[in-house]
């Protein structure tokens, strides 16, 4: 015997702890409804048989080894075989080659070879065919047809179990699909009414053992027609030809684990038939059949229905799970596509990444999503709390270098319940230059989002220990306490795509700052550009318009005996000149201000307003103005020059439009009434108040409008069309409010703020 | 040396202007002869002629138009202030602007005052009326001796 008989973990020694190294190929045992004979492949000589070999009319068992293969069959029977063997490839599944009536029996004839050794079984035929031979063949070409049609690779496996349900007339059929963890999951069931039903359950990997995954990769099918068999060991114990225990991987009939069957048991199952999924040469999944009533035993040519349905939904799943990973590699890669679109249209990042049209979540297969950028953090779909979530960025800010992962974010942060709940499974990209700008993607704790659709009381109901733990309820309390706190596994895919965005957002930002300080630039040179343009311009307009208004002047001087009424015209040329020089003088004002510096000091607005009085009094004596300042103005802080512009003209027009035979001008200051929650006064108001034409409402918005007069040139004076747009111009570089109140006939008043 | 007799240098590009500023000044009952440099080109060759000029032909005074065709007003105003014979000579602006930066400008330049060109023909006599009575009344001007030997 090679190795140490303590390493070598076989049915005799098997438990749960060590079951994962099981070596079920060296069970020396086969199942009562076939005999097994072990031959020399070049002498035919019978190496071992299996104890119930006395079944084949050959004389006893035991007998048998020692004896050549063309002396105890028959020539025909012999000459079957040895043909067959000779286009044996090795290692490989069992190949029918016929059936023979041995020891009064119809039995199939299998062989293989493997390790050196031909194996001969031996099977009793099916007592039970699940439909008839003639329906057999319709029922695989209509499920092919069945299974091409479905769309998703779940609705696929829901067809393939009934599909194979109908032919097999097994109680339950399952689809179980492996995780890259090796645990399980019963993905579709067709299962008659009054069973319970396992759909969504979840196995540990310790349910299907390697060594056993390692078996099912080596065929197709396995099929165990009685749960509660009695194995039938080999004899002799020990392959002469090896000297060790015979290999039985290839032998379908081999003794299954104890395990295995203790497990089938628990779940009340008499017999059982196991297909295998793959995909790319890997084992996918399997799908297991189940009779809980009786035993069942099919015949080969049910079997092999079944094998070919086995092998057509391994291919035509693999191409529907490629397919619909790839409708989710693209649907991510068209919401990236529609990300950076919007990333484009928008000013804010985080607007562009939490639009309701096209967001993080949309294509991502997460339940919510926060934004880190700078300041600000914008939450979506299902998150921790706005608190926790700020202090799981701050502990992967490090490791996000530019992607971080995890499935099990417990581990590597430090986080409540609550909150390990809903981020379980953390995708994080930078987005910007700070550590801790970052798109988050949050995944909830995977074994909450998985129903199972048998009952959950059993788990309490059972005793535990080794019966309570190898049944479907005690698998799926393992599985639940092995995957507390994961999520479900990231993607690749989902990788790159977080990495992508990340590395677009990146871009945008420094595109658009570069953008920035580049419409800044052209900004301020093109604010010196106007700037000199104005000034220029100004300069050519008056130089000539002076000429025009003093030689105008000399003419007006020196010709004396010039007509009344071209004299009269020679003072309109001067008048108008005067008023375009307003006007100029006005715009320079105007595009002044709105780059001018506010430089705010200390202003004694009596001292500015007795200025303005001094400067405006011929206009005042003239239309005999009362000037009224009911108490003392304040001081406050603001640029003198524009403060005393904005009173100048206030001012000048209250003068200006009045028609009244008494006419008052107030300037005032009103001190609001303190909050009543802040306790704090809101900024003063100043007001210039007049008796005069007043402002009809629709005109109001209207007399702040550059160069808009509401007047006919003559009456009350010509304007420029420019003093109300400086007011209100000065007002907003001071962060102040302009705003007016009026009746018309009654006359108006300005009210203005300096700061607020 | 006689003031009356030295001239006045009118740095002015708008013959409108200077032929105003010509009337007004004889208004005034200034007889000084009225100099003009109307373009950069003919300032440029004023400042090189005065290198070498007589005392006699130092200006008693510049008035200096700002917006000047082929030279800024301001670069002319530091040139006269860094030039060797000129360099004591007052300069007064007389200009259209009377925008602030201009004002604080040519003060900080070297001007000896700021003048904005009104529009009105009675308001410009009266200016220089003052500016005549200020110069040549009130203030003793540089006589440049040094080069009058």
């Amino acid at each position: 015997m090679r190795g140490s008989a303590e390493e070598r973990i076989t049915s005799r020694n098997v438990d749960l702890s060590n079951c994962d190294r099981e070596q079920i190929q060296f069970s020396n045992a086969v199942q009562p409804h076939c005999v097994l004979l072990a031959m020399d492949p070049a002498t035919w000589r019978i190496l071992q048989v299996s104890g119930n070999a006395d079944e084949l009319g050959f004389g006893p068992a035991r007998d048998l080894p020692g004896r050549r293969l063309q002396d105890v069959f028959t020539p025909s029977d012999y000459q079957c075989v040895s043909d067959a063997a000779r286009k044996l490839r090795y290692p490989a599944p069992p190949l029918h080659i016929g059936s023979s009536t041995l020891g009064g029996q119809t039995r199939d004839l299998f062989i293989h070879i493997n390790n050196g050794s031909l194996f001969l079984e031996a099977e009793r035929q099916g007592a039970h065919p699940g439909v008839a031979q003639k329906q057999l063949y319709d029922e695989l070409r209509n499920g092919i047809a069945q299974l091409n049609a479905s769309t998703s690779v779940v609705g696929f496996l829901d067809q393939a179990v009934h599909v194979i349900a109908r032919c097999t007339g097994f109680e339950r059929v399952m689809a179980y699909r492996f995780h890259g963890d090796g645990s399980g999951e019963v993905v579709a069931e067709a299962v008659h009414q009054g069973l319970e039903r396992y759909l969504g359950l979840h196995y540990p990997a310790a349910d299907i053992p390697k060594p056993a995954r390692r078996l099912f990769a080596l065929t197709w099918l396995r099929h165990l027609p009685d749960v509660n068999y009695q194995p039938v060991p080999l004899i002799p114990e020990i392959n002469p030809v090896t000297s060790d225990l015979a290999d039985l991987s290839y032998v379908f009939s081999r003794s299954v684990s104890v395990m295995y069957t203790e497990y089938l048991r628990n779940m009340g199952v008499k017999a059982t038939m196991v297909l295998t999924l793959f995909k790319g040469g890997k084992l996918w999944g399997l799908i297991s059949c189940m009779q809980h009533s009786a035993p069942r035993h099919l015949n080969i040519e049910v079997r092999a229905v079944c094998e070919m349905l086995a092998q057509t939904s391994s291919l035509l799943m693999s191409a529907k799970e490629d397919a619909e990973f790839a409708k989710y590699r693209e649907s991510l890669s068209h919401s990236l596509e529609a990300l950076v679109h919007q990333l484009g249209l928008r000013t804010s990042t985080a607007e562009a990444l939490s639009s309701p049209k096209v967001n993080l979540l949309s294509a991502m297969d997460a339940s919510g999503a926060a934004i880190f950028l700078g300041e600000t953090i914008t939450l979506l779909g299902q998150t921790p709390s706005q608190s926790a979530v700020q202090a799981l960025a701050a502990a992967i800010a490090s490791k996000v270098q530019p992607v971080w992962s995890s499935d099990l974010a417990t581990r590597d942060v430090a986080m409540d319940d609550e909150t390990a709940s809903r981020a379980s499974g953390i995708l994080a990209t930078r987005i910007g230059q700070f550590d801790t700008d970052l798109v988050i993607w949050f995944r909830p704790e995977y074994r909450q989002t998985v129903a199972w659709a048998g009952d959950p009381e059993k788990l309490v109901v059972r005793a535990p220990g080794r019966e309570a733990r190898l049944n479907p309820n005690g698998s799926f309390d393992v599985w639940r306490t092995e995957v507390r706190g994961r999520s479900k596994p990231w993607l690749e895919c989902e990788l790159d795509f977080a990495s992508r965005l990340g590395r677009v957002i990146l871009e945008v930002v420094v595109q658009r700052s570069r953008e920035m300080a580049r419409l800044n630039q052209d900004l301020s040179r093109s604010n010196r550009e106007l700037e000199e343009f104005v000034y220029t311009a100004s300069h050519d307009l008056k130089s000539p318009l002076r000429g025009i208004a003093t030689y105008a002047q000399m003419v007006l001087r020196t010709a004396a005996d010039l007509p009344s009424v071209n004299r009269e015209r020679l003072q309109s040329i001067v008048q108008l000149a005067n008023r375009m020089d307003g006007v100029i003088e006005g715009l320079l004002r105007y595009s002044e201000l709105g780059h001018a510096v506010i430089r705010r000091e200390d202003v004694d607005l009596n001292e500015v307003c007795e200025q303005i009085i001094e400067l405006l009094r011929v206009d005042i004596e003239s239309t005999r103005t009362e000037i009224r300042i009911p108490r003392r103005l304040p001081i406050l802080r603001c640029d003198l020059r524009w403060v005393t512009q904005i009173l100048l003209n206030l001012m000048a027009n209250g003068i200006k439009y009045n028609d009244k035979e008494k006419r008052t001008l107030e300037i005032g200051y009103l001190v609001p009434p303190a909050s009543t929650v802040t306790g704090r006064t809101g900024p003063g108001i100043l007001y210039v108040k007049d008796n005069g034409i007043g402002i009809a409402p629709d005109d109001r918005d209207a007399v702040l409008r550059l160069f808009h007069r509401l007047h006919a040139d003559q009456k009350y004076g010509a304007g420029t069309g420019l003093g109300l747009s400086i007011v209100a111009r000065s007002v907003e570089r001071h962060n102040g409010r302009l705003w007016i109140e009026s009746t018309v006939g009654e006359g108006s008043t300005f009210f203005f703020t300096l700061d607020e | 040396m006689l003031l009356k007799s030295r001239p006045i240098l009118a740095v002015e590009d708008s013959d409108q202007d200077f032929d105003v500023l010509e009337m007004c000044l004889k208004t005034a009952g200034v007889l000084n002869p009225v100099q003009r440099c109307a373009s950069g080109e003919e300032i440029r060759n004023y400042f090189e002629r005065m290198e070498r000029a007589a005392a006699s032909e130092i200006p008693v005074f510049v008035f200096l138009d700002l917006n000047l065709p082929g030279i800024r007003g301001a670069d002319v105003l530091a040139r006269l202030k860094r030039h060797k014979t000129l360099n004591p000579v007052p300069v007064v602006v007389l200009t259209t602007s009377s925008q602030v930066r201009d004002v604080d400008l040519s003060y900080s330049l070297g001007a000896a005052g700021f003048l904005t060109k009104p529009l009105d023909l009675d308001k410009f006599e009266k200016m220089i009326q003052h500016v005549a009575d200020y110069w040549f009344s009130c203030v003793k001007l540089p006589e440049n001796a040094e080069r009058a030997r």
